[in-house]
């Protein structure tokens, strides 16, 4: 029988073969174990970088709601961040960057009368991008924290002279601190003056806005400000009597032409819920002015009288103002001064609400003095407290849906993940 | 007429591999297995590596949670330790044989006096940063930092 042979070439080569195909199945294997691995890091690391990026837009939002508080009246020193000029920033140590930039709630350049905002931050780390977006709202307003405050400086005359309730300046308190019962802040490096339990010092100094920045911001006009003050106040709704009764009644005479200037030695001068522009105000003698919000004269709904000045100086109330609206409101008046000089006021008043000049090229002051007893917030360039005179901060709320200013702003509610320069609301269509 | 072949001559032919052929085979394995041990090796270090960086990140991001529910006013300023051992169990105020070490700096750009006793500003942003190292190698396996800011959350 004849044996058959196997083919030499089907012989050889066979434990090649088998090593090949051993190798090659077990780098398969091996591969692919090191492929997952690799992959599987990349994904811990990519899952790493993405918790750090949420974390460093948080740190953009925070940044920049600091950023708002402390610089938005800094002169030249702040600029609202657009989405196409963000505010960036990083946290020193960490890998990474934020950027952040601020609308108003309809998505339009945010300024700080329009009080609310959206802030958006996005953080990126290592080319991993995640944006967030929270609603902004202002806090503490220009006349809720501070009996007196003197931008430049506040000055005692006289033992007898007080404060009751906080105080603050960037300049010179001149004066005991007892003399002011509540906090002492010396904001800035130029404050000085006092020291005591009572006081607290700040590194940095305070910035306001100053009486043109608010007039422009409450009419935008056009023309806006004073020019449009000048001819769009209510200075013809003020009522007038002759006589030495404070009572105001309905039907009391309308004065034709006040014009802008109160120069009042007799009678009175009635202000109904409005705003008055003038240049000077002299009222003395037996003069009286009435702020009238309670809108006894006039009939109707109690309301903010506002009293804006705008002149050379050399102002002074002699007597005590009456406020009409009860229970007392001092959310219902404001007197904002932005003449280059001094406002005097004597006497006592209730009520009170808020007197404020900040002019920035020159001082506008306030003098309380003659032992009068003021109830109100008073912020200037200049306080003077002279004459065993007091300025005590109002019980009640001094801040009004109607001021248009506001020192400070934060969060409402949280912060929500919005897509890659997304628009103006959230994914669920609220904009909160 | 060529004479048949021997019985032994067809089976030495026929049968088994060559020297060679065995050498190139056992070469080849050989190689192959130094590169898959190898290739096994880094992807048991990618394992560990994973497992340490996912556990930084989880630690990491934790310790920057705690830090940020104490608010601006009450984050303690300055540098807090703290370690975890492998299996996750922690924190501890002391190495000892623990395997990860985190550190959360809570740093503050303004501060203020009061009464001569030094509190944090109002206006000051306060930065945090979490650092998570791995002891068995030295080096730095997640950061991760945030502000704190008056108002803000």
């Amino acid at each position: 029988m004849k044996c058959q042979s196997i083919p030499r070439g089907k012989q050889r080569g066979a434990a090649l073969i088998t090593a090949l195909a051993f190798v090659s199945i077990f780098s398969l294997i091996v591969g692919g174990v090191a492929i997952y691995s690799v992959g599987n890091n990349n994904l811990a690391a990519r899952e790493a970088d993405y918790a750090s990026a949420i974390h460093l837009a948080d740190a953009g939002l925070n940044y920049e709601l600091r950023n708002i508080s402390k610089n938005q009246f800094n002169a030249g020193g702040f600029t609202v961040p657009s989405a196409d000029s963000p505010d960036t920033g990083s946290v020193a140590g960490v890998s990474g960057t934020f950027s952040v930039w601020v609308t108003d709630t309809s998505g339009g350049t945010w300024n700080n009368s329009k009080g609310e905002m959206i802030l958006y931050a996005k953080g990126t780390v290592n080319g991993v991008s995640r944006q967030i977006s929270a609603h902004g709202v202002h806090g503490d307003g220009l006349f809720d924290n501070y009996a007196v405050y003197g931008i430049n400086g506040v000055n005692f005359n006289g033992s007898g002279s007080s404060v009751i309730g906080n105080l603050g300046t960037n300049g010179v308190y001149s004066g005991s601190n007892t003399a002011t019962t509540g906090q002492i802040s010396l904001n800035g490096s130029n404050a000085s003056g006092v020291s005591g339990s009572n006081v607290t010092v700040n590194p940095d100094p305070v910035y306001f806005p100053t009486v043109d920045q608010i007039v422009n911001s409450t009419f935008p006009g056009p023309p806006a400000g004073w020019s449009w003050l000048s001819t769009h106040n209510n200075n013809g709704n003020a009522r007038t009597f002759i006589g030495n009764s404070t009572t105001v009644s309905p039907g009391t005479t309308q004065v034709s032409a006040l014009g802008t200037t109160i120069k009042l030695s007799k009678g009175a001068i009635i202000l109904p819920p409005g705003d008055y522009y003038f240049t000077s105000i002299d009222v003395h003698g037996q003069g009286q002015l009435i702020v009238d919000n309670g809108a006894l004269s006039t009939g109707g709904t109690k309301g903010l009288v506002r009293i804006w000045v705008n002149g050379n100086g050399g102002d002074i109330m002699s007597n005590p103002i009456t406020y009409t609206v009860s229970p007392n409101d001092p959310s219902l008046f404001r007197m904002y001064y932005n003449s280059p000089g001094n406002f005097q006021i004597d006497g006592n008043t209730a009520s009170g609400g808020a007197f404020y000049g900040h002019n920035a090229t020159a001082n506008a002051s306030f003098t309380i003095t003659g032992g009068s007893f003021t109830y109100a917030s008073v912020i200037a360039d200049n306080v003077t407290i002279s004459g065993n005179s007091s300025v005590q901060f109002p019980s009640g709320t001094v801040g009004s849906s109607s001021d248009t200013f506001w020192l400070w702003f934060g969060i409402k509610d949280s912060w929500k993940e919005v897509p890659i320069n997304g628009g103006s609301t959230f994914p669920d269509g609220t904009s909160n | 007429m060529e004479a048949p072949r021997s019985p032994m001559a067809r089976r030495t032919k026929r049968s088994g591999f060559s020297i060679l052929e065995s050498i190139i085979a056992t070469a080849i394995v050989g190689v192959a297995l130094m590169g898959m041990v190898n290739l096994f090796s880094f992807s048991y270090g990618m394992t560990q590596k994973t497992t340490a960086l996912s556990f930084a990140y989880s630690v990491g991001r934790n310790s920057l949670e705690n830090v940020r529910s104490l608010g601006f006013y009450n984050a303690t300023e300055g540098t807090t330790t703290s370690y975890y051992a492998s299996n996750g169990t922690g924190p501890s105020s002391t190495q000892g044989s623990n395997r990860y070490r985190v550190v959360v700096t809570v740093t503050t750009d303004k501060f203020a006096t009061t009464g001569g006793v030094t509190v944090v500003a109002e206006d000051a942003l306060r930065a945090v940063k979490v650092v998570v190292t791995d002891l068995g190698t030295s080096s730095t396996i997640y950061s991760a930092g945030t502000t704190l800011a008056r108002g803000g959350i």
